[in-house]
């Protein structure tokens, strides 16, 4: 594992409105790079805020959040747009693009305000595509693709961004088995091409299949954090979930079972 | 590379050609434009007659000439601008209308008439005033809503300020004197370029030149903007600001226009729209496209307005009637290349 973490969270506090409770409270975890690491827990438990806040969409009400060990604060606009790339949970494209021409949205960070893309950013875009297995969609227009297509050109246009890390929220939600495991692998092979990737869900079994690590979150705060062997476990999940689990191992992965 | 770039559905032509094509449409329907009218005979004025009659020379230098360049400007300006509301709001049912500018225009009009005079360059700076007011007024209003995202409070925002502008408008009609100033709103409203001259093109060119060229460079980055916040922003935007930069660059370019003109309807609505059908939705072609098709669409109502009558038609109602018409057959016949 390599020394320095992706990701810091040092005490991290965040709240919508100041009178108001608290979303996230004191938040301590750290991501490695290179890993994926899943935030899992029920609905409501805070995760897309927590996902906000690394993104800098948000700031932390107090403490901080680290990137590659600086403050994410001290990080300009751009910077943040090469380090992170986000997958929304549900993306709205009201126009009907193409995906190509979507994917090619990816690119805008390393472009100025009025830069046109070039050749060069319509071979990534190519790439990107194929990487994501979306090279056939090129010409479709973006809300025509159904649920997992729109995830994967999603992905792809993620890819096109040519981040460090990757966040994506729910990226499993509402998809059939197959396109399930399509993204599940998808996300595997960009950790283990020195990627780090971090996504949020409220399914066990998604973290169980890839993942690296897990913080468990619960009602704005982290149950447990750390190697999915140490997390995932039935006396962990049922403390987050509420309800009696089981862990077994099918093919070397656990697999959570409810009763 | 025409495959990554897209064709236009239906056809073997790339935007960029059509982008041409509609181009050279445009500079033919200005040649024709300049030999159209009712003086010195009906419908064509032969070449031969600028030449030898001095009158008819006169005419068409000073009157037809700024008129129809201002009807090119109108075109380009609504239809932009149309494009950038539609995008920037993710709302293919929006134009410049919107967010207080029509109704705030009319308003400062029709202040301009009962209460101050009535003098064209009243009215003009009112209805250009009064329009930029709208806009800075549902800005300011929506940073004052607590809830929903920047898009939905500055829609709301727009709501509430046309409708203040339009009650408004409403008591100042009611005490308007019936003989004098009635009819001057009503005829305002109904748009028409009858009146313009070169001091009124020269007048609005600071101001419509800069943000033309705003909305045409931010062309690309506008299908960005369209995206919602969370995902503008992870892609190095910063919605917010760049969004107002463009808004008001349409805006003040249609009130510029619209306080010289009046109520030219349904331009900045429907133009988007035949756009995204002849090129494909990506902004860096459906922003020229519109540039062009809505000052071709122009050029031919005021065209038709100034020649087909002796006396003449405002050309809002034609705008309207043609582009409603042209609405409906779309809405019936294909669907209008957008979804939810």
């Amino acid at each position: 594992m390599s020394a320095r973490p992706a990701i810091s969270l040092r005490n991290v506090v965040f709240g919508y409105e100041p009178e108001r409770a608290h979303v996230l409270n004191g938040l301590e975890a750290e991501v490695p790079a290179g890993k994926v690491t899943a935030l899992l827990g029920p609905n409501g438990s805070g995760k897309t805020t927590l996902l906000h806040l690394i993104l800098g969409l948000l700031q932390p009400t107090s403490g901080e959040v680290l990137l590659e060990g600086r403050p994410a604060r001290d990080y300009t606009r751009k910077e943040l747009s090469h380090t992170l790339g986000l997958v929304p949970q549900q993306e709205q494209v009201v126009f009907d693009i193409t995906v190509a021409e979507y994917v090619l949205l990816g690119r805008a960070p390393h472009l100025g305000l009025l830069q046109l893309p070039s050749d060069e950013d319509l071979t990534v875009v190519e790439q990107s595509m194929a990487e994501a297995g979306m090279a056939g969609f090129r010409a479709r227009a973006v809300p025509s693709l159904s649920g997992g297509e729109k995830q994967l050109a999603t992905i792809a246009r993620a890819l096109a961004q040519r981040p460090a890390m990757f966040l994506l929220d729910e990226p499993t939600s509402h998809l059939d088995i197959g396109n399930r495991r399509r993204v599940l692998q998808l996300m595997r092979r960009l950790a283990d091409g020195a990627h780090t990737v971090v996504f949020t869900t409220n399914d066990p079994n998604s973290a169980a299949a890839i993942c690296d690590e897990v913080i468990l979150m619960r009602g704005g705060r982290i149950l447990a954090a750390g190697p999915i062997a140490d997390t995932l476990t039935a006396e962990h999940l049922s403390a987050t979930y509420g309800v009696d689990v089981e862990v077994i191992t099918v093919h070397n992965r656990p697999l959570v079972v409810t009763h | 590379m025409s495959t990554k770039q897209g064709t236009v559905p239906g056809s073997s032509l790339t935007p960029i050609r059509l982008t041409w094509l509609l181009m050279a449409l445009v500079v033919v329907t200005l040649a024709i434009s300049f030999f159209m009218g009712r003086y010195p005979t009906p419908y064509f004025t032969s070449p031969a007659a600028l030449v030898n009659d001095l009158m008819a020379r006169s005419l068409v230098l000073n009157l037809r000439v700024p008129r129809i360049l201002t009807a090119f400007l109108l075109g380009i300006v609504l239809s932009a601008s149309g494009t950038v509301f539609q995008l920037v709001f993710r709302n293919p049912l929006v134009d410049s209308g919107f967010l207080g500018v029509s109704p705030g225009a009319a308003f400062g009009a029709s202040v301009a008439i009962v209460l101050l005079g009535g003098r064209s360059a009243t009215i003009q700076l009112c209805a250009a005033g009064f329009a930029m007011l709208g806009l800075l007024g549902s800005a300011f209003l929506a940073r004052q809503v607590r809830f929903g995202d920047w898009t939905l409070r500055l829609v709301l925002a727009g709501i509430a300020v046309s409708a203040l502008y339009t009650s408004a408008t409403g008591v100042l009609k009611y005490v308007a004197d019936p003989v004098r100033q009635l009819p001057d709103i009503t005829f305002w409203m109904l748009g028409g370029l009858w009146a313009i001259t070169w001091r009124d093109l020269l007048q609005i060119l600071p101001v419509v030149i800069p943000s033309l060229i705003v909305i045409y460079l931010m062309r690309w980055r506008l299908n960005l903007l369209s995206m919602r916040d969370e995902t503008a922003f992870s892609l190095g935007a910063t919605p917010g600001r760049e969004r107002f930069v463009l808004l008001l660059a349409a805006t003040a370019s249609a009130a510029a226009l619209v306080s010289k003109c009046g109520q030219v309807g349904w331009v900045g609505l429907i133009i988007p729209h035949i756009a995204r059908r002849l090129l494909g939705s990506d902004a860096r072609h459906v922003v020229p496209g519109s540039m062009l098709l809505g000052s071709l669409f122009v050029l031919w109502c005021d065209d038709v307005a100034r020649t087909v009558l002796t006396g003449e038609i405002p050309l809002g109602i034609l705008t309207s009637f043609v582009g409603a018409a042209f609405f409906l057959t779309m809405l019936t016949h294909r669907r209008v290349g957008v979804q939810r």
